[in-house]
């Protein structure tokens, strides 16, 4: 789709977009190689959505005023939420995994939480250890506080929907990370496993297929090559000795965290 | 870092800084904490100090040492013109939690004088705010109690809980806290993170049962003057955290190495004359402290 793409954009702008493509697959940066070889691989967002986002960065790189990252960031962000919308019945519970620090910040920088992020990693660590037991008050300041920023990766259970998708994984931080194909982490980062009902007060939640433009600079997604796919698939990481399977994956706008399921998990 | 990492990831644009001069790391690191830089970050939605915190180490001494500087420069600069952040409090956030993964104890100094300039502080966003209070809480900024009980009174009602956590880190804190807790709104949400606040620092003060009882008694004391939520919120947390009276006695009696048993006898009887029962609450150990205290007198 891509080269169908770029040569239906006016001359200037395909010299422009392809131009920078290049640039990044032959360039120095292997992660930029790899956004490269991504958006060269997109087939989530249609034809049209597909080209209006490479018309907003070719509009980027011509005004010139910022470095040509820049120029891709700031056109992916005006073009997210495109990809196909998951028919129903969509997936009952959700999961993400992120770093205990991310989520400390998120729950820190939450309206209505006035808790450092030091404070807040306490007291995940605290509802952790507590499992059950834990203080209802300690729980509200979850559900109130969101649980990811802009734009919130989830995967699911793809043989029951409604079980929680960390069920099938194992429980350490290297093979979780190996099977939803997440970013570099150190040896001492610890990564909360956090799952949640898609139904809240905000009715049924809009899933969306990812394409490149939630992916943004994020080198590690991996585009599907089935283009009428109703959702994406994780590429796990190399070496993958659990021969971890990929997982579904969708996106879906920021909310709170009021249909998180307790307990929550932490693995390292 | 981690097996699955590729070999060819290993270098990222921070790795890179390594060898770079004062100013490149300085430019680099506005840049980075603005968003503008390709981060080796683990989830998309990771802010920009957490990479930077998680790869600095790979750095030679040199570069982390400009990084902390540099870090140190930006804190100054945004202190001098807070208001030139405008709406950008991602940036001011990042920065300020990079300074406190750095460790920058003296940029205390520096947010102290902005926090302390009613006018300034006042004009800014919230969020920024927030960030300004929550790095002189974790970098427990040697400032009196006063500081923060005046700033309790010019802040908006519910971050009075930012000045509750501060003020239960200082030595004697919790006396004052009492007239920060009857200004804090009356919502469940301000309660829960009170809760959480008060309840961390009685785990922290899980060693010293004389020291927790104290400022369990002190806090509970002045209960009635709090509104509903925030009343349930402290009864709950002293109902959680109460001392064994018998531990909490035992401990007094070890110190004053005087024996209050006489003395609540002598409660007991006096309030038996008059008809009524002495009820022994948590209370009663402060009770019996100043008549100690005054009989030592």
């Amino acid at each position: 789709m891509y080269s169908r793409a770029v040569t239906a954009l006016s001359p200037d702008q395909t010299t422009l977009v392809s131009g920078q493509v290049t640039a990044w697959e032959t360039g120095a940066c292997p992660r930029w190689r790899r956004v490269s070889a991504n958006i060269q691989a997109e087939t989530a967002l249609t034809f049209d959505l597909f080209c209006q986002l490479l018309e907003k960065f070719a509009g980027e790189l011509s005004a010139g005023v910022d470095a040509p990252e820049e120029c891709w960031r700031n056109a992916c962000r005006s073009n997210q939420f495109n990809g196909r919308r998951l028919p129903d019945p969509i997936p009952e519970c959700l999961g993400r995994a992120t770093p205990i620090s991310n989520y400390a910040i998120l729950i820190s920088e939450s309206p209505g939480v006035t808790k450092s992020d030091t404070e807040c990693e306490k007291l995940i660590r605290k509802i952790d250890m507590k499992g059950p037991a834990a203080h209802p008050r300690e729980l509200r300041i979850l559900r109130r506080a969101r649980l990811g920023r802009y734009v919130v990766w989830a995967t699911f259970n793809e043989a029951d929907s409604s079980r929680n998708p960390f069920d099938v994984l194992p429980r350490t931080r290297e093979e979780v990370r190996t099977a939803l194909g997440l970013g570099d982490c150190s040896e001492t980062d610890k990564l909360v496993l956090l799952s949640y009902r898609s139904m809240g007060s905000w009715g049924s939640l809009e899933l969306f297929r990812p394409t490149i433009a939630e992916a943004d600079q994020y080198c590690w997604y991996s585009p599907v090559a089935d283009s009428s796919a109703d959702y994406g698939m994780t590429r796990p990481l190399d070496p993958n000795p659990s021969a971890l399977l990929p997982q579904p994956e969708v996106v879906h706008r920021e909310i709170t965290g009021e249909a998180l399921l307790f307990p929550l998990y932490l693995v390292d | 870092m981690g097996e699955p990492t590729e070999p060819a990831f290993e270098e990222n644009v921070i790795t890179q800084l390594d060898g770079e001069g004062y100013d490149v790391v300085l430019k680099w690191l506005e840049k980075a904490l603005r968003g503008q830089e390709t981060l080796p970050v683990v989830v998309p939605d990771e802010t920009p100090d957490q990479p930077i915190l998680r790869w600095e180490r790979k750095l030679s001494k040199m570069t982390r040492e400009d990084l902390r500087e540099a870090a140190l420069t930006l804190v100054k600069r945004f202190v001098k013109n807070p208001g030139e952040e405008g709406d950008n409090s991602g940036y001011v956030a990042a920065l300020l939690r990079l300074a406190k993964g750095f460790g920058l104890e003296e940029i205390t100094t520096d947010l102290h004088r902005l926090a302390s300039n009613k006018d300034a502080f006042a004009t800014l966003p919230e969020p920024q705010v927030k960030a300004v209070l929550y790095a002189l809480l974790d970098l427990n900024a040697p400032v009196p109690p006063e500081f923060w009980t005046q700033l309790a009174e010019t802040l908006p009602d519910h971050l009075g809980v930012i000045v509750v956590s501060a003020l239960l880190e200082q030595e004697g804190g919790y006396r004052t806290v009492a007239q920060v807790l009857k200004r804090l709104p009356d919502e469940e949400a301000v309660a829960d993170s009170l809760y959480v606040a008060l309840d961390q620092h009685a785990l922290s003060q899980a060693a010293n049962e004389a020291a927790k009882a104290r400022v369990v008694e002190t806090i509970q004391s002045a209960a009635p003057d709090y509104h509903a939520e925030i009343r349930k919120a402290v009864e709950e947390w002293a109902e959680e955290h109460a001392v064994p009276r018998e531990r909490e006695t035992q401990e007094f009696a070890t110190k004053k190495s005087i024996d209050p048993t006489p003395l609540l006898a002598f409660f007991d009887k006096d309030a038996a004359e008059r008809g009524e029962v002495f009820v022994r609450k948590r209370m009663s150990a402060k009770l019996v402290s100043q008549h100690i205290e005054a009989e030592a007198a």
